[in-house]
């Protein structure tokens, strides 16, 4: 039986920061899946994270295998070329080519990077996908999608359907065969169905059936989140109980919204749902600091948020170039006010940030190499 | 009739609008009064309404869409009328960021607004703002970025204009405005630009009254 855990935990997204920290260009990086799946791991390991950091781009991945054009640099994370959208109108719906799971575009890196983690750590991968909105936006342009969705809307759930059906359900059953799991988590990004580039009427239409479509044909553990936009929505608890539907039995508030509706409403929220929250931490505090702020928008979320043990810290894509010193702090602060049971009074509670040594120290310590 | 187009605009109609536009010309309504106290006044209120939370991006894009198939309309009487654009602006998406949904919103918006707009693409090296603003005599320059990547380039690109239009003695008539979301109005103080908007509609606000302060 596993014991429960005596403090919090902190995850995050960190693939740009990983790359540009060990030094591997972008577009090695996010091809070359021994390369990909070490470095990150690697870099999981230096910072403390209490969850290895295994994600890739996942806006990407679907969107190219159909044909998408993509846009590959050494500096930046692979991107949509969004000059030239595959669905340029919707009759090219009736000539897109259905991808192959196991041979189209990345999808067999996405395969070789999971069975990599695996290899590495023993412990089992994830299925991430495109959610279905997100998927449409890159293929078809989100303007387009916006019009399309005023005028022709019949189009658009024909696309969805697609979407779901042709796209991702055999994507997912792919990823879930190869690494041996047929259960494992199915979890979607879906950043684009986010307010103000939504209204919640949208979410209700084009977002919410379409990842219970997706559960329909996968089973239960199928969730799409990373929607933020709820200090945006007019309808905070409205879009809260959307997300639930998307992703039942925790929900994910994403700073800036977290902050600016303050950990409160979220948490009486989650309390009254009883769900659990992943907290994430803004990436531009992250990224800018300063230390003293990071650490105290941490202390207040778990101070607020964490006393139940029903929340996990999550850093929100780190930015590439965020000074290690306080990604350092963040975690330092996690592992400190968030040990249970929580300190009464977290002001009063000495936090040590430990000076550290550089990635590279780290690695040659390690005798590690990214070659 | 004005009224009538002016909802039509709110509501994101285009075929409404450009019934009623064509109706209005061909009634012999005053082109500039079609133009701003119909739909110019109406975007206003769509961009209050989208600032204040009430509509969302995809309702601002609806009757964006719809005004400017109006002036699509409208365009000849424009042309041999006497009303002139606000300003003109220059905008893209910094060198390094393929991200074009931002801009292409605020184009629509300052458009909308009554602003003409040379649109530079994405991935826009820095001379190439310089040599548009030149080459247009533009009052604003707009640099927009979805990447924190983007963030390095836009400081490279706003200190190279604040240089070398201080040169050619016209830095003080031409207004750097950024905008995106990795960026803050503390990032734009930082790297010597005029203005920051946060949204489509805020940097049409913005754009037009700065240009009216000149």
């Amino acid at each position: 039986m596993a014991t429960a855990p005596d403090r919090m935990i902190i995850a995050a997204q960190c693939n740009d920061h990983s790359a540009y920290l060990a030094g591997v260009p972008f577009d090695r990086f996010y091809t070359d899946a021994r390369t990909f799946a070490k470095t990150q791991l690697l870099v999981t390991e230096y910072y403390g994270f209490d969850a290895p950091n295994t994600m890739w781009d996942g806006y990407n991945i679907e969107a190219e295998a159909l044909g998408q054009k993509m846009m590959f640099s050494p500096n930046k994370m692979p991107d949509v070329d969004r000059r030239e959208q595959l669905l340029e109108n919707p009759s090219h719906l009736d000539h897109l080519k259905i991808p192959d799971p196991y041979k189209s575009g990345r999808m067999p890196w996405v395969h070789e990077v999971n069975k990599t983690y695996i290899e590495l750590t023993g412990s089992p991968a994830r299925a991430y996908f495109c959610a279905p909105f997100s998927l449409a936006v890159n293929i078809r342009g989100y303007m387009n999608l916006v019009i399309d969705i005023n005028t022709n809307p019949e189009f658009v759930h024909r696309l969805f359907a697609f979407l779901c059906d042709d796209v991702l359900v055999p994507f997912i059953e792919a990823m879930r065969h190869e690494i041996g799991r047929p259960d494992s988590l199915a979890d979607g990004s879906d950043a684009w169905a986010s307010p103000p580039n939504v209204n919640l009427d949208m979410v209700d239409e084009f977002v919410v059936p379409y990842t219970e479509r997706l559960r329909e044909r996968l089973g239960k553990k199928v969730v799409t989140r990373g929607q933020w936009g709820d200090a945006r929505s007019g309808d905070p608890e409205r879009f809260m109980e959307q997300k639930l539907k998307c992703c039942p039995g925790f929900l994910s508030a994403l700073d800036p919204d977290l902050h600016e509706l303050g950990p409160r409403r979220i948490k009486d929220f989650a309390v009254k749902h009883n769900v659990r929250i992943d907290a994430g931490i803004d990436a531009t505090l992250i990224r800018s600091g300063p230390i003293d702020a990071i650490v105290g928008r941490i202390r207040n979320y778990i101070d607020v948020m964490g006393r139940d043990g029903k929340c996990i810290i999550f850093l929100n894509h780190i930015p590439f170039d965020t000074p290690p010193e306080h990604i350092h702090a963040a975690v330092a602060a996690v592992h400190t006010y968030g040990r249970f049971p929580i300190a009464e009074n977290l002001a009063e509670v000495p936090l040590k940030i430990p000076q550290r040594e550089s990635f590279s120290e780290f690695l040659h310590k390690k005798g590690e190499t990214i070659d | 009739m004005l009224e009538s187009i002016y909802e039509d605009v709110v509501r994101g109609d285009l075929k409404r609008v450009t019934e009623h536009v064509k109706a209005a010309l061909e009634a012999g309504l005053d082109v500039d009064n079609i133009l701003n106290r119909g739909m110019i006044a109406a975007m206003d209120e769509v961009g209050r309404r989208f600032e204040s939370g009430k509509i969302f991006v995809p309702e601002m894009i609806m009757a964006a869409r719809a005004m400017l198939a109006g002036v699509d309309i409208m365009k000849p009487h424009l042309l041999k009328g006497k009303a002139a654009p606000l300003g003109k602006v220059v905008i893209g998406t910094v060198k390094g960021d393929l991200h074009d949904i931002g801009k292409n919103l605020v184009i629509m918006m300052l458009e909308a607004t009554g602003f003409e707009v040379v649109d530079l693409g994405i991935d826009v090296p820095e001379s190439r703002f310089l040599e548009a603003v030149r080459k247009h005599n533009a009052q604003l320059v707009a640099l927009s970025g979805l990447l924190t990547t983007a963030m390095s380039e836009m400081r490279a690109t706003a200190q190279l204009l604040n240089r070398e239009l201080k040169k050619d003695g016209i830095r003080e008539q031409v207004t750097v405005m950024i905008g995106g979301a990795p960026v803050t109005q503390s990032f734009a103080d930082e790297i010597g630009a005029d203005l920051y908007a946060p949204d489509a509609s805020s940097a049409a606000r913005k754009a037009k009254e700065r240009l009216r302060k000149a």
